[in-house]
């Protein structure tokens, strides 16, 4: 649940305004994840929720899981961002400041070995004063007061020159005040009162202060510490003063109970009225088991400090200044805290197997000489072999049969029920003189196909003396119309204008033919040949709306062409349509002739001739039929014969 | 303005609608005249292609890395050419119908022939046995080149059995179908969904 800022109101974890006042409420803590959005805690490597990586991954660095927090060093536990090139100004702003910090030769001399020895046993004390993170926050506390030391003094390096004692009582301050919002108040009450104004100090008083500080440091410092580390601690301690001695040494003693068991053993006596049950429950066994605060055991030193154990290598003696470069001004080492808070390039990756075998070929490759001739690939095509064989068949089963007299093909047309004797007794039972539209949907690509059927259905419909006026949607239709129309009128006496009528071509597609199934004939079409408004010829001043053509013949070419006329002109003048179409388009025509949409359907080269058979007028379709035959026969061979070599191939692997 | 042509084509084709269903004087009058000027403005679409065409390939003569720039040329000689024996002859003249029976016919024909080899090539090697569904798919296409032979009626009877019934259920899916998606799009373009002319 998540507590709104401004009104309080409870909200649900995965809100982001308030649901009452509507306030943007504060975001989780921790690591966000970028695929879901989930909170997830600052140790988190992958998302809780998703999988997904929370933390970004260095470049060629495979990191493992991610370390646990380093206690008492200021460094950031959480894994930075991805390290981007320091801007030179930032590097230089940071490294002026170090500069200007940095003393001169002559301060640098004086700093004594005791005052570098103090930071490092200020880095180590705050190391352990830090309190763990899964200990009771009295339990931190308390061991925060009994360390007593500087828990930030190694990023206070300014400060030396203040007492130990104000920096200590500052550090602790700040100890206190990051964990005052976690602590029980019984725990606050009994920090007010040890922080009561202390009375004035005697000379003994500040003897027992200053053996205080000392103790507090004894304790960490000389009992926690490794040999290694207690062989650094520095040999100059402040001296007291003479007169001090005795009370120090008759002081020391109570001091010590004072400071680590009198106060955790008077809590549970004083405030366990005060405490929650819980926490009476588990505190006796505690205080029981520890009546006096242990100094750090060894074994629970970071693996960090252990690290550090100086070894037998030359120390880095602090050298000249640098004279030039980035880092003009400066001498001996760069602070860590600086060095690890600056951006900086990341990590080399460290080379692979592979790529150390890939960046030797590469090395190979560039060695060798270069070849001066650049052979081509063999990339033998596999081309099927019976491919050319195929298409030798096929040209040969085409034109074999114009060279031969016969017609076996031909003779096993059947004419009666099928489509094109339903088209043939469409016509044949049209009135004389009937208007008839005739529309040459298709173009010069299917000619071969549809000329057949174009000259057939005229050569009839002259026969039976209709009136022909011709269009077409296609803007070579109306070419293609002439070639057909113009030798079957001379063969029937058939008079331009008078008994047909080329009308051209007619644009607009869909609106085109609603102009003809709304009006007739468009009042502004042109006709082919003379170019003359086709209202003001004599074959068609007698259309005055679509009702007066007695059928649509549509010789269409494509699906798309028949389509349209019965959308745009049967479905809504609910004209007559006979189509002739091609082999192609026989498969969809089917659905509307089954529904009734077309009284006839001819189609190919199949139709053609059988249309020609009926028609007593066998041509040029009955002789391709012929060839179309073959051809067909021939595929259908082909066909087979593949599978089965197919077939004896695969049983011949399995074999 | 960007209001304007939605609300234009939401009116006409609002009015073209009504004009379909409805017969009306005033209704028949508009419906025409909107259809007349969707004539005019294919025509002139198709005139616009041809000049999109001129420069395109132009284009590709003019810049000398283009690849096989000689099919460009042709293309730009042979419009020129038949444009300027169109407007000097005029239409329908003899040298033009020359140019389309025994120049423009044979080469349409001749590119459609190749669908032929093409066709049984393919045919021959992809048509192929492997399963349950591509055996029924080999014998469908072998009954109905063998029904289109005019020699034996159980083939031909066969193959108006293969298209009547289970072709034609095909179809007529992929007619509903058709239909379907084109009512949905005339309803999202007459409610101002779909935009095509703002775009």
């Amino acid at each position: 649940m998540i507590y709104c800022a401004q009104c309080g109101t409870q909200n649900k974890d995965e809100n982001k305004f308030c649901s009452h006042c509507g306030a943007r409420l504060a975001p989780p803590a921790g690591l966000i994840c970028p695929m879901c959005s989930t909170p997830n805690p600052v140790d988190t490597v992958f998302c809780n929720n998703c999988g997904a990586r929370v933390v970004p991954l260095i470049a060629g660095v495979d990191r493992p899981a991610a370390p646990p927090p380093i206690k008492g060093l200021s460094l950031p536990t959480k894994t930075a961002a991805p390290p981007t090139p320091a801007p030179r100004e930032d590097s230089e702003n940071w490294l002026a400041n170090l500069r200007a910090a940095t003393p001169t030769d002559n301060e640098a001399e004086s700093e004594t070995k005791w005052a570098r020895d103090e930071n490092a046993d200020a880095e180590i004390a705050s190391d352990s004063a830090t309190t763990r993170e899964d200990d009771p926050a009295w339990m931190r506390d308390l061991r925060r007061a009994a360390s007593d030391a500087p828990a930030d003094e190694a990023n206070q390096r300014d400060d030396f020159d203040q007492p130990r004692e104000t920096r200590a009582r500052s550090d602790q301050e700040t100890a206190q005040a990051e964990s005052e919002a976690d602590e029980p108040s019984w725990i606050k009450r009994l920090r007010e009162s040890a922080q009561a104004p202390e009375p004035a100090l005697d000379r003994d008083d500040r003897a027992i202060k200053m053996e205080r500080a000392e103790t507090r440091d004894d304790i960490v410092d000389q009992d926690a510490l490794p040999d290694w580390l207690q062989a650094e601690t520095p040999p100059e301690k402040i001296t007291p003063e003479p007169e001090l001695a005795d009370a120090r040494a008759q002081n020391i003693a109570p001091l010590r109970a004072e400071e680590t068991s009198a106060p955790r053993a008077a809590e549970p006596e004083t405030r366990a009225g005060e405490m929650p049950d819980w926490m009476r429950m588990a505190m006796p066994a505690e205080k029981k088991d520890e009546p006096r605060l242990e100094p750090i055991a060894p074994e629970e030193i970071p693996s960090w400090v252990a690290r550090l154990k100086p070894t037998d290598a030359p120390p880095i003696i602090s050298g000249e200044s640098e004279a030039a470069g980035p880092l003009a001004g400066l001498r001996s080492l760069l602070p860590l805290a600086n060095a690890i808070a600056q951006p900086h390039a990341p990590a080399k990756p460290a080379p692979t197997p592979n790529g150390k075998t890939g960046a030797q070929l590469f090395q190979a490759i560039l060695a060798a000489p270069a070849s001066t001739e650049i052979t081509a690939p063999e990339m033998k095509r596999r081309a099927p072999a019976m491919q050319p064989i195929l298409y030798l068949l096929i040209a040969l089963a085409v034109i074999i049969p114009f060279f031969l007299p016969t017609n076996l093909a031909s003779s096993g047309l059947r004419l009666s029920g099928t489509p094109a004797a339903e088209f043939y007794d469409a016509i044949q039972t049209l009135p004389a003189n009937a208007n008839i539209l005739l529309a040459f949907d298709y173009d010069a690509s299917v000619a071969g196909e549809m000329d057949l059927l174009a000259r057939a259905v005229t050569r009839q419909l002259m026969q039976r003396r209709a009136n022909i006026i011709a269009v077409s949607t296609l803007d070579t239709g109306p070419a293609l119309a002439q070639r057909i129309l113009e030798p079957a009128a001379r063969e029937n006496n058939y008079r331009y204008g008078a008994n047909y009528l080329n009308a051209g071509y007619l644009a607009g597609n869909e609106a085109g033919l609603a102009q003809i199934a709304s009006i007739g004939l468009p009042t502004n079409a042109r006709d082919y040949l003379q170019n003359q408004l086709v209202r003001q010829i004599q074959i068609a001043t007698n259309i005055k709306s679509p009702r007066d053509f007695a059928l649509v013949v549509v010789l269409a070419g494509t699906d798309d062409a028949l389509k349209l006329w019965l959308e745009q002109v049967q479905a809504r003048a609910n004209l007559r349509v006979a189509a002739a179409t091609s082999a192609g388009v026989e498969p969809k025509a089917r659905a509307y002739r089954d529904a009734k949409q077309i009284v006839g359907l001819v189609s190919g080269l199949i139709g053609a001739a059988q249309y020609e058979v009926l028609t007593g007028q066998p041509g040029q379709a009955v002789v391709r039929v012929n060839a179309q035959s073959a051809a067909q026969i021939v595929l259908v061979l082909a066909i087979v014969i593949g599978n089965f070599a197919w077939l004896i191939s695969r049983v011949g692997k399995k074999i | 303005m960007k209001w304007l042509p939605t609300a234009v084509a939401i009116g006409v084709g609002l009015v073209t609608l009504a004009d379909f269903f409805y017969r009306h004087p005033l209704l028949d009058t508009i419906g025409t005249a909107f259809r007349e000027w969707t004539i005019l403005l294919t025509a002139f679409a198709l005139l616009l292609g041809l000049f999109n065409l001129l420069h395109v390939h132009f284009l590709r003569v003019a810049r000398r890395n283009e690849p096989n720039p000689g099919y460009s040329l042709v293309l730009l000689a042979t419009a020129l050419a038949v444009t300027g024996i169109g407007f000097w002859f005029g239409l329908p003249s003899e040298p033009m119908t020359w140019i389309f029976s025994n120049l423009y016919l044979p080469l349409q024909g001749a590119f459609f022939a190749l669908v032929a080899f093409f066709l049984a090539s393919a045919a021959y090697r992809a048509l192929r046995a492997n399963s349950f569904a591509t055996f029924l798919m080999l014998a469908a296409a072998l009954i109905v080149l063998i029904g289109q032979i005019p020699l034996t009626s159980i083939a031909t009877q066969a193959k108006d059995w293969i298209l009547s019934v289970p072709s034609e259920a095909g179809v007529r899916g992929l007619l509903l179908g058709v239909a379907l998606g084109t009512l949905a799009t005339g309803v999202r373009l007459l409610v101002g969904i779909d935009r095509p002319y703002s775009e």
